[in-house]
């Protein structure tokens, strides 16, 4: 199995923030934190373009490098989890991430923010699978469920992908071949300029 | 060195080693580390073959297919 990874496609997000919302209910996340978003670009002019953003789970993560008391590892399927007993609260990873997906409970500064909260991909965390200890801190662990995260699984248009990678490009190839034009995905015109929107 | 003096050293003496105890792992009930980049935590429970088959086939919805 390859990586696992989320993909939104641009072309079908209509922005209901349904994702947002079923993370948060599914993983009974406090009061201000949001492991999961819906961006907007362009809002309520031509071109305008939704994206979910949660934690990519990247190859080479940045929170992990930078960490300084390295609460970071990878999964087997290539998950970037966290273990809150480690973090300092120092939001190191938070100034690292492109996509501002660490999150903190309390907005103060070095050491009072308490222990970081991202997006888990619905993996849960170190703590022994569907215990107690590993609901309360991470959230429910969906993957040991043989299930795929609910953000993406209950996506009404089927714009955010979730899963692995491998399958994940291969839907995403069909929907593009099938649309005809460009790739439809958030910022291709910018990477790649002249050849299609 | 007068008397006064030696028991502050002493005091200081004692209430630093006393803080350099209180930096074992068993004590701060989380694991301590000096070395850099490695993870020392608990290791994440494994997923099984039946347990990735399964992700595998929900994949499916997301292509349009049904459960």
């Amino acid at each position: 199995m390859a990586r696992m990874k989320f993909l939104c496609d641009a072309e079908r997000c209509i922005e209901c923030n349904a994702c947002v919302t079923a993370c948060k209910n599914e993983h009974e996340v406090p009061w201000g934190v949001n492991r999961r978003r819906v961006v907007t670009i362009n809002d309520g002019k031509p071109g305008e373009r939704s994206i979910s953003v949660a934690c990519m789970h990247c190859s080479d993560a940045p929170c992990m490098a930078v960490c300084p008391v390295d609460v970071f590892y990878q999964t087997d399927q290539g998950v970037v989890l966290h273990n809150k007993d480690l973090c300092i609260g120092c939001g190191y990873c938070f100034y690292a991430c492109p996509f501002g997906a660490p999150q903190f409970p309390q907005a103060s500064n070095f050491g009072s923010r308490g222990k970081m909260d991202k997006c888990t991909f619905c993996a849960g965390g170190p703590e022994k699978d569907f215990s107690d200890a590993e609901f309360k801190k991470y959230g429910r662990n969906r993957l040991a469920e043989g299930k795929l995260p609910l953000c993406a699984e209950m996506c009404s248009t089927k714009a955010l992908l979730a899963g692995d990678g491998d399958q994940v490009s291969n839907i995403y190839r069909e929907r593009v071949v099938a649309r005809g034009f460009g790739s439809g995905a958030w910022g291709w015109s910018r990477a790649y300029p002249g050849q299609g929107a | 060195m007068n008397k006064t003096k030696k028991i502050v050293i002493a005091a200081f003496a004692l209430a630093l080693a006393s803080g350099l105890a209180g930096c074992r792992d068993e004590e701060q009930n989380r694991p301590l580390s000096t070395s850099k980049s490695t993870y020392h935590g608990p290791s994440d429970d494994k997923l099984s073959e039946q347990q990735l088959r399964e992700i595998r086939h929900r994949m499916n919805i997301q292509a349009g297919g049904q459960i």
